[in-house]
């Protein structure tokens, strides 16, 4: 009899609550798709190329499994919290038909056990799915598919899985079961509403919250202008004053809000049940503002981090930019090695768009005793001190020094144009300035410098710097790239360098022999003959497999951290509002004894979960936007950062994913409601 | 005259078979304009019963309710609300007064639920809220009121749109001696100066005195009516109940 009951009642709840179910599946998702991470395609390729960052990568797995852990504990325990409390009036009757506590604590935890199996039974299969799924699109959006597919199964992440799981799952029941035991029978049987209001709202009260609501949104403000003009990144005070306003803000907005609320409810007349639905929408606003804040505040942390993963994911594409793709390494000249002539002996000169020398050199005529004065610029200092006071972007100038690098004029030209850009134009007795891409963020203010010509000297020989700011790579290798040099034109340069100089052969291969998704198979077959010849050279694969593990691992991590915190914060808020409807069912069923139908009452309801939602939504949102925009500009590099505007589908494309999962989410909120409200209305008609 | 509510034959049995309970057996009775009828019986003697048939709240199994002309038992979807909501005004023994409404919302809550606007209620509202001297707990909160100024609120909401009749379900039996009396002298003035048409269910003795008429149920069935005489005293039209009441729940012949 007692097992039937159970039965039953499991029965009957998988079918009632398609909310704690999905709830239960999607933390079996979550943990399985953290744990079979490094049975990923891309993480196996990766592996091969990057294995001190992988492992690196998979140490901060267990952190990330930890943090999950805790994450989900908050999902089950306020899905599970609700479910008890939907069912406290039939464990009332339970215990005043004899039940023993200790049974019906029994009766409880062989209920979760059996939701528990079911959620894995079907949880595992489909995370299985799904990571098969993200493996597969991953591995074609990349271009490895050379590498073949494998199975992400992996039995270990499943039975880390299965214990996780069922981990916060008894913790959560064991917390939950406690607070039971001790609640008394008759406030089991009685639903009361949490809080009621034992004043009413006068005029300070709606001025002190007028003020909160302003201070909130100013502080909101102050936080949006930090972040977006960039100030928020300039150090770790500058960003956590940026993140403790903008918490403050959201927090003190929401507080506030009741003042709005209350202005609807007095100034807006019609409607059926107007009053009624916005007090009931004012009492959360009153009760529950923090929970609000809090579900605000993580949607918004969700979309940021999905916007951020979307775009970092977005804006790698490895095939059409066009880029070094080796540079055979340097060489001192008459050194005897010529890695240029080896190529073409190979016959593989054909596979090359463009093979050219660079030389680089350090103005090594001075000797060694004046090597700290050989580059004088004073102007160009004094220069950049006057259009950049706050020393904000000029602070690598010093990277140049006394004694700095100089690029060969022709051979960086060869180069630009190569690479589909415009010739430096030097004359005689003119210098140029180069910097590499990551540390060009100053560019304006040096060409704003270049622009006025300032006077330097090099090795006592009087130029004017002039041109822009020049930041192509010069090596295929980003991470090592010079910060700064000088262009000095040919004639200067040899002499300058006294025949000491480094020569690197850059090569960019022809497009046209491989495709898109053969681009890594090409660079895998090509060193292995380079290798075979005993070439030394840097190729971009190595360089890409780098990139990529940061790319893969910043937007995976960050996608999945956004569901995570999106299905939490639409959980608490669901589980909330359908909580809080079943504590003042009182009301409903009052209003059903003065005549409301139905449709009157899920009416109102809907509206209650459209503002109940639509609240925190509408908050996150408006952060969002100022959010997204200072994080492109932190994230990106300044080349992405040019092209803001092609990144705008992408946004698009998060934003109606966001919407959809909004809507997926208050839609099964409202079914749950109408059901609910259903049972409010059928006992009276039938009795 | 017509009146105003007609019931006919009316039965309402629970169960099948030997453990069939006749909780209603065939009641009939008119109510007229302007009437204050009263309904008395035992727990369990079919008042309730009675009163949740007429409110359209549970189904008779057989006999006719008629409101106006209108069957009830016909009723249904938006006309049944309509109909609780509009045409009949009920006033409960806990309030039912929604905690997080105002005094002055909780009045107008049927105006917004049956449609129409505030501007539309508000000369009722002004008459009503003065007539019940509730004017200065408009604006309070159901926590913040006593049990008499919950169940005058109560009364203001129920009559808000001028029904054709007025259901009270004990709606003194949450109050004290002092506040019942209070609330049963507006109750009868609603019914003497402006004709409001009262059926009241009630235990209270006390509360029934205020009636012109009343029917007393045992079992289901009628078993006695008295009616208020012209001129008679509310203590002796008291005492007459008393007698009857006796003879309902104790009198010798009655014994089982």
């Amino acid at each position: 009899m007692f097992f039937k009951l159970v039965y039953r009642n499991s029965v009957r709840s998988h079918k009632e609550n398609a909310l704690f179910m999905g709830s239960l599946i999607i933390s079996i998702i979550a943990f399985y798709v953290v744990l079979s991470l490094s049975n990923q395609d891309v993480m196996r390729y990766l592996k091969t190329l990057e294995s001190d960052a992988i492992r690196k990568l998979f140490s901060m797995i267990t952190v990330l499994y930890g943090f999950t852990l805790f994450i989900i504990f908050a999902l089950i325990y306020f899905a599970s919290k609700y479910q008890i409390e939907r069912r406290s009036h039939e464990f009332g009757v339970y215990i005043m038909m004899g039940m023993k506590r200790m049974k019906l604590l029994l009766m409880l935890l062989l209920e979760d056990i059996s939701s528990s199996v079911i959620a894995l039974l079907v949880g595992l299969p489909v995370s299985v799915l799904i990571t098969e799924v993200i493996s597969l699109l991953t591995v074609k959006a990349v271009g490895i598919g050379f590498m073949g597919h494998q199975s992400t199964w992996s039995l270990h992440a499943a039975l880390l899985t299965a214990a996780g799981f069922l981990g916060v799952k008894i913790l959560a029941f064991l917390i939950l079961s406690f607070n039971l035991a001790r609640k008394e029978v008759g406030t089991l049987l009685t639903d009361a509403p949490d809080n009621v209001r034992k004043k009413g709202y006068p005029l300070l009260h709606a001025v002190v919250q007028a003020v909160v609501l302003i201070l909130g949104i100013l502080l909101l403000i102050y936080a949006y202008d930090t972040g977006v003009s960039g100030t928020a990144w300039a150090g770790t005070r500058e960003l956590g004053k940026t993140v403790v306003t903008g918490v403050l803000g959201t927090l003190l907005v929401f507080r506030g809000l009741r003042f709005v609320i209350d202005l609807i409810v007095r100034l807006v007349k019609s409607g059926k049940l107007h009053v009624f639905t916005f007090r009931q929408i004012e009492d959360t606003v009153i009760f529950k503002s923090g929970t609000l804040a809090i579900c605000s505040l993580l949607i918004l942390v969700a979309s940021s981090c999905l916007a951020a993963g979307v775009a970092t994911f977005a804006s790698y594409d490895m095939y059409d930019k066009i880029r070094i793709d080796y540079t055979f390494t340097s060489f001192f000249k008459g050194d005897g090695s010529d890695p240029h002539k080896q190529i073409e002996e190979m016959g593989l000169a054909g596979e090359f768009l463009y093979l050219g020398e660079l030389r680089i050199a350090h103005p090594y005529v001075v000797g060694d005793e004046n090597y700290d004065s050989a580059f004088e610029a004073d102007e160009y200092k004094r220069l950049l001190d006057e259009l950049d006071p706050k020393f904000q972007y000029h602070n690598n100038w010093d990277d140049l020094g006394g004694f700095p690098f100089m690029i060969c004029l022709s051979d960086y030209n060869k180069l630009a144009v190569a690479m589909g850009g415009e010739p430096l134009d030097l004359q005689e007795g003119e210098l140029g300035l180069y910097r590499s891409e990551s540390f060009a963020k100053g560019g304006n203010i040096d060409n704003q410098v270049l622009e006025r010509r300032p006077r330097v000297t090099l090795v006592g020989k009087e130029y004017v710097m002039t041109g822009t700011v020049q930041n192509y790579p010069i090596v295929t290798d980003m991470f090592t790239t010079l910060s700064g040099a000088v262009i000095v034109p040919d004639a200067d340069f040899d002499y300058f360098a006294d025949g000491r100089e480094e020569v690197y052969v850059n090569g960019i291969l022809d497009r046209t022999k491989y495709t898109r998704s053969d681009m890594v198979e090409n660079y895998t077959k090509l060193n292995k003959l380079f290798d075979l010849e005993g070439l030394e050279y840097e190729s971009y694969l190595q360089n890409m497999g780098r990139q990529l593990f940061y790319l893969v691992a910043a937007s995976y991590i960050t996608i999945y951290l956004a569901l995570i915190f999106l299905v939490v914060a639409n959980t608490i808020l669901g589980v909330q509002f359908l909580m809080g409807q079943k504590r003042t069912s009182r009301r409903y069923r009052t209003l059903v004894k003065l005549g409301a139908d139905h449709p009157t009452l899920y009416k109102s309801s809907k509206k209650q979960i459209n503002w109940y939602f639509g609240l925190p939504i509408a908050v996150a949102a408006a952060s969002t936007f100022f959010a997204t925009k200072a994080l492109f500009n932190a994230i990106l590099s300044s080349r992405t950062k040019t092209n803001i505007d092609e990144m705008l589908p992408v946004v698009l494309i998060v934003v109606v994913v966001f919407i959809l999962i909004e809507c997926l989410y208050m839609h099964i909120v409202k079914r749950s409601s109408s059901r609910f409200l259903e049972t409010l209305m059928t006992p009276e008609r039938e009795e | 005259m017509e009146p105003i509510l007609k019931i006919d034959s009316l039965k309402k049995y629970y169960g099948k078979g030997d453990s069939q309970t006749k909780a209603i057996d065939g009641i009939t009775f008119e109510v007229f304009p302007g009437e204050f009828l009263g309904i008395m019986g035992a727990s369990g003697s079919g008042k309730s019963t009675l009163l949740n048939c007429i409110a359209a709240v549970i189904k008779p199994t057989s006999g006719s309710i008629e409101m106006d002309g209108k069957e009830i038992g016909k009723l249904s979807g938006k006309k049944l609300a309509e109909y609780r909501g509009k045409d009949m005004g009920y006033l409960f023994q806990n309030f039912e007064l929604i905690d997080n409404l105002t005094g002055k919302e909780n009045i107008l809550l049927p105006v917004s639920l049956h449609g129409g606007t505030e501007k539309e209620g508000s000369e009722r509202f002004g008459k009503l809220t003065e007539y019940l001297e509730i004017k200065d707990i408009l604006n309070k909160f159901p926590s913040q009121m006593s049990g008499g100024e919950k169940q005058r609120i109560a009364a203001a909401r129920a009559l808000i749109l001028n029904p054709g009749l007025i259901l009270c379900d004990e709606p003194t039996g949450a109050l004290d001696s002092k506040n019942a009396k209070a609330l049963m002298t507006k109750l009868s003035g609603l019914n003497n100066e402006q004709g409001a048409t009262i059926l009241m269910v009630t235990h209270d003795s006390n509360a029934a005195s205020f009636c012109s008429r009343i029917m007393f149920i045992q079992d289901g069935k009628i078993f006695h009516e008295l009616r208020k005489e012209d001129g008679e005293d509310r203590k002796d039209f008291y005492d007459r109940i008393l007698k009857v009441l006796a003879q309902l729940g104790g009198g010798s012949s009655n014994v089982l």
